[in-house]
């Protein structure tokens, strides 16, 4: 295994590439950068107000920037896109999201307009703006907003610029009234009829106006008063910090455009440094003067004020850029709607909503429409980045806060959202990392795998594990085979038939192939706990190759994936696909279906991705039985996991509940799956399904307890152990199943109960005999409390990390109770050492 | 042990004292955390008594909380 910390940093490092922020279409395609999610979002909820202050603080002039917006939007939409695809030959309409008409409407139904009034320090610098038109008075609209010191040259006797003299006298109103309202708040300083010729000129009036300004705002005495106070006087030095030429077009750029072509700061932009010392002075062009049109004057206006801004705290000279986005937006999602026509020239606000509810607010979600935990949490992997950064930070204190310990124990390990995030970033992986990390700094919570952990000890143990072959027929003796059997842990749990069966069945397919019973180890990889894992696995390694490396033949997807990415030596087939390969397989599977068992889904479980061999098997397996298969075709494309990947059931057992509910919401068919765990999670959600092998051979599936499973394993060993090698289970195989299914004192009494207790013990993985343990030791020692009115007796016994609480009463005869409830708690009762179980002699 | 109130279930007694059960105070601990809390217990030998609910309940909560911490 890989350097883990490692393959950490590499994982966190991917989610820079992240597409969750990336612009949608629209917003990418607005010269304003309109932030349509948001406004959509608003005017959704019909809250026009805060639709217009999103509006507003994207465009600066709103009235203005309705009047002349070219809806560049339009072209970009997904809605159009879709309608255009859908229309080639021209017949349909396109429908994008009518921007323009909600804006316009969002500006007749807002009532809240009036602009901020921010209550900001001078920045004590200075800002030139040569011409009125809408660029220069959206530059000076954002640097006054800034508390610069905003000065505006303009060489007619009003603002407005070449826009205002094309306009209609009623338009050139309603322009120059948005300049008034927007700004009434703002100081800035307007000098019409003024025309700048020359650079010089602008650096000469810049001295003249700074120091002017120095000395009638600034009185000595509040020079003094400052300089006391921060330790600094601040005032206007030199010339203008920054110039901004707006002089519309076939105005006069002062040479600037010359200069500029061969500077790298990505634009028409220059600096003037001065002999006395002082700032350099920033010079930048704009608007229709470098051929912007009316729309993109403005946006000009407002973008050059952020590099003004940026230059002035930064001395980092940069032209501003319209950016692009690189969104990307998952098929699925590419649906027509019609759109919503005003009845009147502008949208009703009923209409306006409606409208507003057409638009799908595009943001790249690809992992959260296939992830289930995000989808269940309401978190973006972004944010769970976070979360687990924190997490698996080392040390621990009160402050120190671990948002997602459950998060980390819950995730279902389907993948889905590493093969569908177009920039390839694997949360999957970085939650596993986190796994595995949790582990190593001791802050995994035992709860969440301890019931895991002791099933695989339990399965690899001496009680349930077996690697053999019938002896080859020579003189050797030799049980080497080419085939080998490995069923999983599960299946020998809930089906041992069908293991029984399906090796018999390999046997004639492959005389003389073997069978290893064991568990993959997938249960400590879960646990985080990588060196556990190595050990499972080093085992598992070892009696392959003493088996002379055969071809595993498997039943379990989980198992094909740990061995692929853990033993990449060892081959792999599943058992279906030589079920579907062999033509003599066929003839047992001559019963007739009941009509009710004639169509049915298949379940491709979420370990079965790009195992097109095996997918493909387990359909012509059951077209051979005569079952007609209908399509799951989500399920088919991304399949995700039924809810038993992770072992999260123990950390979050209501997600649980939430991803078997989603798996099943799919289709009202029976689901045939291939994997054991994806049957046992269907059936217990009361969805009818079925393992492939149960209808291959004929048997019906069902549910079996936490305790059956272990003695099936059992059980099953011995059985092959008789039947098929002809040998008794040895002492120690004896001792182990003994253990295995005792714990303490349980041997000590017989213990009765109802079907109801039993599949309540299972649904809280309380094994019985650690039930009868409990019984036991409080009848030993004496220690219990009476219920008068049930007549019955309760106590507890802890056994391992869990308490133990048992409800009882004595049974007619000697040593027999029968249990009436159990439950476990897995806080521990401290300074009753004596009660708890480790000591037992309450004199002590 | 100081005696708070009685037990919230008149029919549970402690079977080997015979005597009703008080809310008094239990420690506890769970991961790298102990606290203390008032539960039923029997005032004469101490144990301590846990009904399903207070299991499935309360403690389950704090569990969850700690197990998040």
């Amino acid at each position: 295994m890989a350097n883990r910390e490692q393959i950490m940093e590499e994982l966190l490092n991917k989610f820079e590439d992240c597409l969750q922020h990336e612009m949608s279409f629209c917003s990418a395609a607005c010269p304003f950068n309109l932030d349509v999610n948001t406004f959509i979002a608003r005017l959704q909820e019909g809250r026009f107000n805060a639709a217009y202050k999103c509006y507003r603080d994207a465009v600066g002039f709103p009235e203005i920037a309705a009047m002349i917006c070219t809806e560049e939007c339009k072209g970009s939409c997904l809605r159009n896109a879709v309608s255009r695809e859908k229309n080639a030959d021209g017949s349909g309409k396109y429908d994008p999201i009518r921007l323009l008409s909600l804006e316009k409407a969002v500006l007749k139904y807002a009532v809240r307009k009036d602009p901020v009034k921010y209550n900001v320090p001078s920045k004590y610098k200075s800002v030139a703006i040569i011409g009125a038109g809408i660029s220069g008075m959206a530059c000076a609209l954002r640097m006054a907003t800034k508390k610069y010191k905003v000065t505006i040259y303009e060489k007619t006797d009003h603002i407005g610029g070449d826009f205002t003299e094309a306009a209609a006298t009623e338009m050139a109103e309603k322009i120059r009234a948005d300049f008034a309202f927007q700004m009434k708040h703002l100081d800035y300083d307007i000098k019409f009829n003024t025309e700048i010729r020359s650079l010089d000129e602008i650096i000469r009036l810049g001295y003249e106006d700074n120091k002017a300004a120095s000395e009638a705002s600034v009185s000595a005495a509040a020079a003094v008063m400052r300089a006391a106070t921060t330790g600094s006087s601040r005032t206007y030095e030199g010339s203008y910090d920054a110039v901004y030429i707006a002089t519309g077009k076939g105005g006069t750029d002062l040479g600037v455009a010359a200069d500029a072509e061969d500077s790298d700061f990505g634009g028409p932009c220059i600096t003037i440094s001065h002999d006395n010392g002082t700032s350099d002075t920033a010079v930048f062009l704009g608007g229709a003067l470098v051929g912007s049109d009316p729309v993109h004057a403005l946006a000009d206006g407002l973008r050059i004020s952020t590099a003004i801004d940026n230059y002035t705290l930064t001395d980092i000279l940069k032209y501003p850029v319209y950016p692009e986005t690189e969104i990307q937006i998952d098929e699925t999602r590419h649906v027509t709607t019609k759109a919503i026509l005003p009845a009147d020239a502008i949208y009703t606000k009923e209409e306006a909503v409606e409208e507003a509810g057409r638009c799908m607010k595009c943001q790249c979600s690809a992992c959260r429409l296939h992830c289930d935990l995000t989808e269940y949490l309401h978190k973006w992997p972004l944010r769970i980045r976070d979360e687990i950064i924190a997490t698996t930070a080392p040390g621990r204190s009160e402050l120190h806060a671990t948002p997602a310990v459950r998060l980390i124990n819950s995730c279902t390990h389907c993948g889905l959202c590493r093969e569908t995030c177009p920039a390839d970033i694997d949360l999957d992986g970085l939650i596993q990392s986190a796994r595995v990390r949790m582990h190593k700094l001791d802050k995994m919570p035992w709860a969440f795998n301890d019931f895991f952990l002791r099933d695989m000890d339990f399965t690899n143990s001496e009680a349930a594990y077996i690697c053999s072959a019938p002896e080859s027929g020579d003189e050797t003796g030799s049980r080497r085979c080419n085939y080998l059997f490995f069923p999983g842990c599960q299946l020998g749990a809930g089906e041992p038939e069908l293991v029984f069966k399906s090796y018999e069945w390999l046997l004639d397919y492959a005389p003389g192939s073997g069978i290893m019973l064991g568990c993959c180890g997938v249960p400590a990889q879960w646990a985080g706990d990588e060196d556990l894992h190595s050990e499972v696995l080093s085992r598992i390694k070892a009696d392959w190759e003493n088996m002379g490396r055969p071809v595993m033949v498997l039943a379990c997807p989980t198992c094909r994936n740990t061995f692929a990415r853990e033993l990449p030596e060892m081959e792999t087939v599943f058992l279906y696909e030589l079920m579907a390969q062999s033509d003599t397989a066929y003839a047992s599977l001559s019963r007739s279906l009941p009509p009710d068992e004639k169509i049915w889904a298949v379940f491709d479980p979420c370990a079965s991705d790009r195992e097109d061999a095996v997918r493909g098997a387990v359909r012509k397996l059951a077209d051979k039985l005569g079952i007609e298969i209908r399509p799951l075709p989500v399920q088919e494309k991304w399949s995700a996991c039924c809810s038993y990947g992770g072992h999260g059931i123990l950390a979050d057992p209501e997600f649980t509940g939430f991803v078997r509910r989603n798996r099943i919401s799919e289709s009202e068919l029976p689901y045939i799956t291939y994997c054991i765990n994806c049957r046992d999670s269907f059936l217990h959600e009361g969805k009818k399904a079925t393992h492939i092998l149960n209808l291959f051979f004929g048997t019906e599936a069902g549910l079996e307890t936490v305790t059956r499973r272990r003695l099936n394993r059992i059980r099953l060993k011995e059985k092959l152990m008789k039947e098929i090698f002809n040998t008794s289970s040895n002492g120690d195989s004896k001792e182990a199943a003994k253990a295995a299914m005792t714990s303490g004192d349980s041997e000590l009494i017989t213990l009765e109960m109802s079907d109801e207790v039993r599949r309540k013990l299972s649904e809280e993985f309380i094994l019985e005999h650690e039930a009868a343990d409990a019984v036991s030791f409080c009848e030993k020692t004496g220690r219990t409390f009476l219920d008068k009115a049930k007549n019955s007796y309760t106590g507890y016994r802890k056994i391992g990390n869990l308490t133990y609480w048992v409800e009882y009463r004595p049974a007619d005869d000697a040593g027999v109770y029968e249990l009436l409830n159990a439950y476990t708690h897995r806080m521990t009762i401290e300074l009753e050492m004596i009660w708890n179980g480790h000591k037992v002699n309450i004199d002590e | 042990m100081d005696t708070k109130s009685t037990s919230t279930n008149d029919n549970i007694i402690c079977n080997k004292c015979g005597v009703p059960l008080e809310k008094i105070r239990v420690n506890f601990r769970y991961l790298t955390k102990q606290f203390e809390h008032e539960v039923d217990r029997c005032p004469v030998c101490g144990q301590v008594y846990i009904p399903e609910s207070l299991a499935k309940g309360r403690m389950a909560e704090v569990e969850k909380i700690l197990e998040d911490k």
